[in-house]
């Protein structure tokens, strides 16, 4: 194929990322160093040029750190979560029979498709503290029945969990489908030698799955990154800021207080991070190809 | 070392499908046997009801006087060969080695020792550190061979080990392993669909179509004495001519009742002594092995291949008669597809 066919084929493509990427993101850069809100959305001289007095501005902005504390816990909790949770289910799947098979893996994969807004609504009726399922039933066994969402901790581990929930059904795709790619025959000389399901598991399944698991924790990190929709939902940020991810946080300041330049910046900040998995996961599935 | 001694295993599938039948078989100890079939006769199945990774459904095996039917394949002195290696690609070719007695947690020292002679003795001493996909195909069959052998088993299985390998390499593997068979002195069931490498290969041969014994006998005992047309058509290559009736008008014989067949390289262009057959056809096709030829010739649609010392008068599309021995026929009962001794 020419290379002039060949371009014609992608333009469209090239277009839309220029478009819808490229275009905001240098708009962002440009905003992040001026002091753009609501008074210079009235009258643009009210627009002035700060240099980097965004960026500074977070560097001691108390809220940004929480921000940078909430997401990292998210990321840190929620990664090996979400791993384990999607290893020991599609290893489940794997062994059970055919016909139990795909209800399973229908059920764990559900949440993945479905609104996170709507699973979200969801999970706040369940965690509510007089009427939701969760305390209903914690009452039911005479235990405590705590403020889930009103209470700083809980908050964030309550969106937490409902992020793992929502997100480990892919990583057991992913996972089950690399598990169905070891041959049969490495197990059967396994069992010739006399391994146990122990070792096969820890000298076969494992190392073999390792690629892929590193992979999705790359994947998982990233998305974690970006935590916005769940905390939006249940919880507003809140109680105390506990649960203001850094995404939310930016929302917070761009839509809640106007302050565009003070977003933007965050905005900046959190599209380098984005760069920086990115990079990492280039890098890291090159070295598992082994060259 | 091992006998290994098969009676009446048979194994069903959930779906009823009986993918082996009634197999008698035993493998003396130290005897390299060789288990050749069509694709799908069941071959595979019973090396992995012999190393226990499947359950037969009824009979016994005993391995070294000892029955098996229940013991778990690590408990059944065994070791196994595949096709396709199965190689761990996330271990070097000395963890690969090492696995097995590793799993046993033989102590370090030791099985450093014994990886290191075994991987000697295969030539495989600067390859240690390599990973299999850093492998040829035939340095990746040696590590498959040098972890089996560290097994150090009564009974070695191997399943179509050198069909993956190009056709150069399996000949020279094949003279390996059967130079290794000679040196470990071990019994071995060596499992191929190659007629050839099994007449090659094994000292005896059992022949297996659709999940039953046809024969066991010497390569030489098949080849010459096949009990079936089955067995005939399958060993032997080009295959045996089964002759049909066209072929057969002018020489009296009967062909109502008896099917008669005839190995290519027993036709011949001359006649040799009186009273002997001759077919006529026309000649289709020509190919050349440098030493000898294989010509086709065809008459009412059904083909005869002869295998014949160069000869540079024929022509293609002219008639062309061969010749043979009436002694050199086989013949095969119609209705049973067993072969009739009396006739030879
Ligand atoms: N897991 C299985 N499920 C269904 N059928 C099987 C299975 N394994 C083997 N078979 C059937 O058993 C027969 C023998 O297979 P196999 O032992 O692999 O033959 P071979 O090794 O001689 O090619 C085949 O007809 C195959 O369809
Ligand atoms: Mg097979």
């Amino acid at each position: 194929m020419k290379a002039s066919t060949a371009l014609l084929f992608v333009i469209p493509a090239l277009a839309m990322i220029l478009l819808f990427v490229f275009i905001p993101l240098i708009g962002v850069l440009g905003l992040s160093l001026t002091d753009f809100n609501v008074y210079a959305l009235a009258n643009s001289a009210n627009l002035h040029f700060v240099g980097v007095a965004n960026f500074t501005h977070l560097l001691h902005d108390h809220a940004a750190w929480q921000g940078v504390e909430t997401t990292m816990t998210v990321v840190l909790v929620g990664v090996p979560a979400t791993l384990g949770l999607s290893l020991v289910c599609a290893l489940m799947i794997e062994s059970i029979g055919a016909r139990w098979r795909g209800l399973f893996r229908t059920a764990f994969f559900l949440p993945v498709v479905c609104s996170t807004v709507a699973v979200a609504i969801g999970w706040r009726y369940l965690l509510n503290t007089r009427y939701g399922l969760v305390n209903r039933l914690l009452a039911a066994a005479h235990l405590p029945t705590p403020n889930w969402l009103g209470t700083p901790g809980l908050a964030l581990l309550a969106v937490t969990v409902v992020v793992v929930w929502k997100g480990f059904g892919y990583g057991m795709i992913i996972v089950a489908a690399a598990r169905r790619e070891i041959p049969d025959e490495l197990y059967d000389i396994a069992r010739i030698e006399g391994a146990g399901m122990t070792q096969q598991l820890l000298r076969i399944t494992m190392p073999m799955l390792a690629p892929t698991l590193g992979l999705l924790a790359l994947l998982d990190a990233a998305g974690y990154w970006q935590l916005f929709a769940e905390p939006y939902v249940l919880t507003q940020g809140g109680p105390m800021g506990s649960t203001m991810s850094l995404l939310l946080l930016m929302y917070d300041r761009g839509f809640r207080w106007w302050r565009w330049g003070v977003a933007s910046a965050l905005a900046m900040v959190l599209t380098v991070i984005m760069w920086l998995f990115a990079w990492l996961q280039r890098h890291t599935r090159a070295a598992w190809r082994g060259d | 070392m091992a006998r290994l001694e098969l009676q009446r295993v048979t194994k069903s599938l959930a779906n009823g499908q009986r993918v082996l039948r009634d197999i008698d078989c035993a493998v003396n100890d130290g005897e390299l046997i060789s288990m050749v079939g069509p694709s799908g006769c069941g071959k595979s199945t019973l090396l992995r009801c012999i190393a226990g990774l499947e359950a037969i459904t009824s009979g016994e095996i005993r391995i070294g006087e000892q029955r098996v039917n229940d013991l778990p394949p690590r408990q059944r002195n065994v070791a196994m060969v595949f096709q396709n290696h199965a190689l761990y690609p996330h271990m070097t070719v000395y963890q690969n080695l090492a696995f097995g007695l590793r799993v046993r947690h033989v102590a370090r020292a030791a099985v450093d020792a014994r990886v290191r002679r075994t991987a000697a003795r295969l030539g495989l001493d600067a390859l240690l550190g390599r990973y299999p996909r850093e492998l040829s195909g035939g340095q990746r069959q040696r590590t498959a061979l040098g972890r089996a052998m560290l097994r150090e088993p009564g009974v070695f299985l191997l399943d179509e080990p050198l069909s993956s390998l190009d056709i150069p390499l399996r000949a020279e593997m094949r003279r390996e392993l059967s130079a290794l068979h000679q040196s470990l002195g071990t019994t071995m069931v060596y499992v191929t669909h190659d007629q050839s490498e099994a007449l090659s290969l094994g000292q005896r041969v059992v022949v297996l179509a659709d999940g039953a014994i046809e024969q066991i006998d010497t390569p030489d005992g098949i080849y010459q004495a096949p009990r079936n047309r089955f067995v005939a058509g399958f060993v032997g290559w080009p295959p045996m001519n089964f002759l049909s009736e066209d072929w057969l008008h002018d020489t009296g014989l009967d062909t109502q009742c008896i099917e008669y067949g005839i190995r290519p390289e027993r036709l011949r262009l001359r006649p040799g002594a009186r009273g002997d057959f001759s077919i006529i056809g026309k000649l289709e096709r020509i190919e050349s092995f440098g030493g000898e030829w294989q010509v086709e010739i065809s008459r009412q649609g059904s083909r005869v291949i002869a295998r014949v010392p160069p000869e540079t008068k024929l022509q293609r599309g002219a008639e062309l008669r061969l010749w043979f021995r009436r002694e050199d026929l086989y013949a095969f009962d119609r209705a049973t597809g067993s072969r009739m001794q009396a006739w030879r």
